[in-house]
């Protein structure tokens, strides 16, 4: 009870300090603890099982897909605080001890954990392994994995598949109901998808352009028909800065494109999108969801808000 | 044009190449201009213990939200107030004091940065710098920042200069010498936190020693170092910014390895002192 208190106290804290009024931050941190302990349990978990849940889920977004395999059998914990960036995060004590507690781990795998390895000797023990992605194919493209597959809701499908056939491995009695709410929640996924082309279709065509802040959309994109122009940062990661000629490249493709927008990750640092912006005329969008869900009241607490939110952006950018 | 021509302006035609054009020459002539006095009264590690001091700085502004350049110039100020005042009596030796500070303020920077679990990229911006993403803020900033500092370095040349070659005679002309010593740390903690955006923290001290140190071996006298090290250090920045864009590198790096390899000829090929003509004439 006291571990999810602090969780929940220091998502508040996250939430607070992208706002600018500190004066009021204390104030707000209280209430977070307060109300927020009540909203924290995503998938609507019994009290009784808010104690150290066994499975633990590497990112936000996974948590709350795998809370909705879940169902009420199950109370599924977040590894990585809320907005943090999984491409440059390193784990706390805190973060190790909860790995060595959990009997299930559940990753989006292709990469994108680089931390993974070390944590998991860090922790020791053993634990069921779940890679999220396993069995989607990277897309082919020059250099690194993408492993942003999540935002294509037709490749969580794959994730719904493997994380329900770890449940009922894990916990053979709920095989049943791990099947019905993974079904459900796939239904849910295929009306979002359907969602989602309606929406980019009221996009002309010639303005179905993405500029991003780091390669992170490229599924997306192929999925619903949008072209990524360019991205601010080179490569999948957010741990690269462009050089000059990048930059260049990139000003030059934008203007040729005339691609009218430039979208940011929530948290991410505008410095050179703004610069670039300035520089071609286009404007930037930010507050993105790719990597984390919000905190339980804000704009986007599950994975499908995640995605309608970053549709209704960019279709309002765009159109 | 010519294709010389086309050669040198292709990579400016870019607005935001301009911007780091203009970022890094202030850049360069101002770390040149202080750094003579870092390379003559011995600074080199104190300027290295200012640019890791602006950590705890940067981690705050962060933290509530404020500029980050605003931060790291407080804490560069305080950092070296506090070694100023340290090492004061005599007590404390100057480079003890800097140990102490240094260390104290880059643990002190790292113990914030570790309570900051989301993005932290606006973190590792202004350790490593991009000369990429400065914005007309940071230019005015520069540029207003670097006329106060070498407007202070005009207007107290004599007084820094006997202070800096000639204690005793200082203190017979009765010039307030600790007073001055405070004035040369705090024109240095404003230039290393000017240079930040454009070389970083890493490498903001060879901006400031390397061009002093070529200019050294090619003069003697204060005045001409200072514009040659001015030189050296434009020279350096707009040399780097060419390699940057056309070799495809890391620009504050490649302006500092121009910096570098003016050093090692001014070493080798300076007419008083480079190591080659010695040995030629002995």
């Amino acid at each position: 009870m006291t571990r999810s208190l602090v969780a929940t106290g220091k998502a508040g804290w996250l939430r607070i300090r992208r706002g600018a009024a500190m004066d009021v931050a204390v104030c707000l941190v209280m209430c977070c603890i307060v109300t927020g302990c009540a909203g924290s349990g995503e998938g609507g978990a019994s009290d009784a099982e808010m104690e150290t849940g066994p499975v633990l889920a590497a990112e936000s977004f996974l948590a709350d897909i795998a809370q909705n395999v879940a169902g009420n059998r199950l109370t599924i914990q977040t590894l990585l605080p809320l907005g943090a960036d999984p491409h440059g995060f390193e784990p706390t004590p805190g973060d190790v001890r909860k790995v060595a507690e959990a009997a299930v781990l559940i990753v989006n795998g292709a990469g994108f954990e680089a931390y993974l390895d070390d944590l998991l000797a860090g922790a020791g023990g053993d634990r069921m392994l779940v890679e999220a992605s396993a069995g989607l194919k990277p897309r082919s493209g020059p250099g690194e994995r993408d492993p942003h597959f999540w935002l294509d809701p037709v490749n969580v499908k794959t994730y719904v598949e493997n994380i329900r056939r770890a449940l009922a491995t894990f916990d053979p009695e709920g095989a049943d109901e791990y099947a019905s709410n993974a079904a459900t929640y796939t239904l849910e996924l295929d009306q979002l998808d359907a969602w989602v082309k309606g929406q980019i279709q009221t996009i002309v065509p010639e303005r179905r352009l993405l500029i991003t802040n780091h390669d992170s959309f490229s599924y997306y994109a192929d999925r619903y028909g949008l072209r990524v122009v360019g991205t601010v940062l080179p490569g999948a990661s957010t741990g690269v800065a462009p050089s000059a000629q990048q930059m260049t490249r990139l000003i030059t493709d934008i203007k040729e494109a005339g691609a009218p927008a430039i979208f940011l990750e929530s948290g991410a640092n505008s410095q050179l999108a703004q610069q670039i912006a300035r520089d071609t005329g286009a404007i930037i969008v930010t507050g993105l969801y790719t990597h984390s869900t919000s905190d339980p009241d804000g704009r986007a607490p599950t994975y499908l808000d995640m995605i309608r939110y970053n549709t209704i952006a960019i279709v309002g950018a765009l159109r | 044009m010519s294709a010389v021509g086309t050669w040198l302006t292709e990579p400016f035609v870019q607005p935001f190449m301009q911007r780091a054009l203009l970022a890094s020459l202030m850049v360069g002539v101002i770390c040149s201009v202080v750094g003579c006095y870092v390379v003559l009264r011995g600074m080199a590690f104190l300027g290295d213990a200012l640019a890791h001091g602006i950590l705890p700085g940067v981690a705050v502004a962060y933290l509530l939200n404020g500029n980050l350049v605003v931060g790291a110039l407080i804490a560069a100020v305080a950092v070296a107030v506090g070694i100023g005042l340290v090492s004061r009596s005599g007590t404390v030796r100057e480079d003890t004091a800097i140990g102490i500070f240094f260390a104290a303020a880059l643990s002190l920077g790292v113990l914030l940065i570790s309570t900051i679990r989301t993005y932290a990229t606006d973190l590792t911006h202004i350790l490593f710098g991009n000369v990429l993403g400065v914005s007309s803020f940071d230019l005015w900033l520069t540029g207003i920042l670097g006329v106060v500092i070498l407007l202070v370095v005009v207007l107290l040349y004599r007084q820094l200069l006997v202070t800096s070659f000639d204690p005793v005679f200082a203190m017979t002309l009765r010039l307030r010498t600790e007073w001055l010593r405070m004035l040369l740390l705090v024109l240095l903690a404003l230039t290393i936190v000017v240079s930040l955006q454009t070389v970083g923290v890493g490498l903001v001290v060879a901006m400031l020693v390397t061009p002093g140190a070529t200019a050294y071996l090619l003069v003697r006298r204060l005045l001409p170092m200072m514009t040659t090290a001015a030189a050296v250090g434009a020279v350096s920045a707009v040399g780097g910014l060419y390699i940057s864009y056309y070799a495809n590198v890391a620009s504050g790096a490649a302006m500092v390895l121009v910096a570098t390899i003016l050093f090692f000829v001014a070493f080798l090929f300076s007419p008083d002192r480079g190591v080659v003509w010695r040995w030629v004439r002995r």
